[in-house]
C-alpha cells in the first residue's frame, strides 16, 4: 500500500519556486529519506504533506487521503506524527504536561495517554525528569520529547525534519536508534536529513532534492547507478598475456596502476569469477580482489554539482 | 467546531499563564490597583471636596470605568502574548499538525484570554465594592445627619 503518493507537486511563494514538479511515492513500512542542500525545499515538502501549507499545483495523497481536501486534512493529521526542525515545545510546561496536552489533541483515551507517555519517556530515558519544565532540558532532551510527542498517538506515518541536526553525537545516536526501532516496528518514516551517513544507515530509499527531485533510489543502487561498479584485482606481476586474457573476456576499459588492474563491471557477482579465472589461466598470481565503492557523500555531491 | 478541543488549547494556555509569572503578576497588579487603589484614591478625593456626598456617586461611576478598561486591556495583552508566544517558541507548527481546526485553536485562545480576565475582574469588583463603603463611610454618615 502506498502511504505517500506525490504527483507533480509544486509550491511557489510569489515568483519563487520552492518545490518544482515533485513525483515520488513511499510504501507502507518504508523509511524514505529526502536529502538536499539548505533551501532545497525539503521542509516545504513536509509542510505540504502535513497539510500545514497549501500546494500550488499537483497532487499528493497520504494513505489515500488528498492533502488539498479540508475534510481529508483532519484525517491525515490524525494519522501522522511530525517532528519539525524546531522542536516547538511549551517551555513552561513539564515534559509530561507537553505530551499529555498533545495526547488529548490527538484524541487518545486517558489510559492510552498514560501508557504511551510512560512508554516513550522511559524509552528515551526521560521518565525521571518527566515533571521538570522543558526549559530546563538540553537540546537533545528537547528533541527526544518532540519525538515522543510525535509518537504519542501511535501514528502510522512519521515525518522527521532533520531530527539529529545540532545534537551532540551521543544524543544523535539515541535518536537514530529510536528511528531504527520504529523502523523495526513497521512504521512508515519520511526523513529529511543533511546527514548522509544517517540516511545510508536508516533509509530504505533516498531522494535527492534541489527544488526538483534529482535522483531517487536505494542508497546502494543510487551509488551504483551514478558511479557504476569497479572491480580491482591485485596481481603479483602484470604481464601482457594477463591483460590480453582479461580483455578477451571483458570489453570495458581497463586501468592499470602498479600491480592493480581496475575495470568497470555491471554485475560483479557474475563477471568477477570469469575475470579471476582468466588471470589465473594466464599465469597470474592473484593477491587481492576487491570492489571499489564510492560513498553516498560523493554520490550526493556529484548529483548536486551536475545541476549547477 | 468541537468545544472540547478548544478547551484543551485553553487549559494548556491557562497552565502556561499560571507558570509564567509576568502574566500572573501584571494581572494581579492591575486588579490590586483598581480594587484597592481606587477606594483609597476615592477617600482622598472626597476628603478634599466640599460637596462630597453629591460628588461620590459620580466618582464611583467614573472609577468603575477602569473595570471596563481592564476587561479590554487584559484579554488583549494575554491573547497577543499567547499567539506571539506560540510564534516565538515555534510551537504553532506542531499544534497545527494535530487534528485540530484553526477555529478550535482560536476559540481556545479566546477562552484562555477571557476566563482569567473575567475571574480577576469579578474578584476585583467585589473587593472594590467592599472597600468603597469603609473608605467613604464619613460621607454617608454626613449625608444621613
Amino acid at each position: 500500500m502506498r502511504m505517500i503518493d506525490v504527483q507533480n507537486l509544486t509550491k511557489k511563494f510569489g515568483d519563487f519556486t520552492a518545490v518544482d514538479d515533485l513525483t515520488f511515492h513511499v510504501e507502507q513500512g518504508e523509511v524514505f529519506g529526502l536529502l538536499g542542500p539548505n533551501g532545497a525545499g525539503k521542509t516545504t515538502t513536509i509542510r505540504m504533506l502535513c497539510c500545514l501549507i497549501s500546494k500550488t499545483s499537483g497532487d499528493a495523497k497520504i494513505a489515500g487521503y488528498e492533502i488539498a481536501n479540508k475534510a481529508d486534512g483532519l484525517k491525515i493529521r490524525k494519522m501522522i506524527g511530525l517532528v519539525p526542525d524546531n522542536v516547538g515545545l511549551y517551555d513552561e510546561l513539564s515534559a509530561y504536561e507537553n505530551l499529555d496536552t498533545y495526547g488529548k489533541l490527538y484524541e487518545c483515551s486517558s489510559k492510552d495517554r498514560k501508557e504511551n507517555i510512560a512508554y516513550y519517556l522511559k524509552l528515551l530515558g526521560l521518565w525521571d525528569k518527566r515533571n521538570q519544565p522543558v526549559s530546563d532540558f538540553s537540546k537533545g532532551m528537547k528533541q527526544k520529547v518532540a519525538i515522543a510527542r510525535a509518537l504519542i498517538h501511535q501514528p502510522k506515518l512519521l515525518f522527521l525534519d532533520e531530527p539529529t541536526a545540532n545534537l551532540d553525537p551521543e544524543s544523535a545516536h539515541v535518536v537514530r536508534n529510536v528511528i531504527l526501532q520504529l523502523k523495526q516496528e513497521g512504521k512508515t518514516i519520511f526523513l529529511n536529513t543533511h546527514n548522509l551517513d544517517e540516511a545510508q544507515r536508516i533509509c530504505d530509499r533516498i531522494g535527492i532534492l534541489k527544488t526538483k527531485l534529482l535522483a531517487i533510489n536505494t542508497p546502494e543502487q543510487m551509488k551504483r547507478s551514478i558511479w557504476g561498479s569497479k572491480t580491482v584485482i591485485q596481481v603479483e606481476t602484470i604481464t601482457d598475456v594477463i591483460l590480453t586474457a582479461v580483455k578477451a573476456i571483458h570489453s570495458s576499459q581497463l586501468t592499470v596502476e602498479e600491480n592493480r588492474i581496475m575495470m568497470d563491471v555491471s554485475d560483479p557477482m557474475k563477471e568477477n569469477p570469469g575475470i579471476v579465472q582468466a588471470i589465473v589461466n594466464a599465469g597470474g598470481r592473484i593477491q587481492l580482489v576487491t570492489q571499489l565503492h564510492q560513498g553516498l557523500e560523493e554520490t550526493y555531491l556529484k548529483v548536486i554539482s551536475e545541476t549547477k | 467546531m468541537r468545544l472540547s478541543k478548544a478547551w484543551i488549547v485553553a487549559s494548556k494556555d491557562l497552565k502556561i499563564f499560571v507558570k509564567k509569572k509576568t502574566i500572573l503578576y501584571s494581572m494581579i497588579l492591575f486588579e490590586v490597583f483598581i480594587s484597592i487603589g481606587m477606594p483609597i484614591l476615592l477617600q482622598f478625593v472626597i476628603g478634599k471636596a466640599e460637596n462630597a456626598a453629591g460628588l461620590l456617586p459620580g466618582l464611583i461611576n467614573a472609577f468603575s470605568f477602569w473595570f471596563v478598561i481592564g476587561i479590554v486591556l487584559l484579554p488583549t495583552s494575554i491573547a497577543s502574548y499567547s499567539l506571539v508566544g506560540e510564534k516565538i517558541q515555534k510551537s504553532l507548527e506542531p499544534l497545527l499538525a494535530t487534528p485540530t481546526t484553526d477555529a478550535e485553536i482560536l476559540a481556545g485562545k479566546a477562552l484562555a484570554a477571557f476566563i482569567p480576565t473575567m475571574v480577576a475582574n469579578y474578584i476585583g469588583a467585589v473587593i472594590f465594592m467592599l472597600l468603597v463603603n469603609p473608605f467613604t463611610f464619613r460621607v454617608f454618615l454626613f449625608w444621613k445627619i
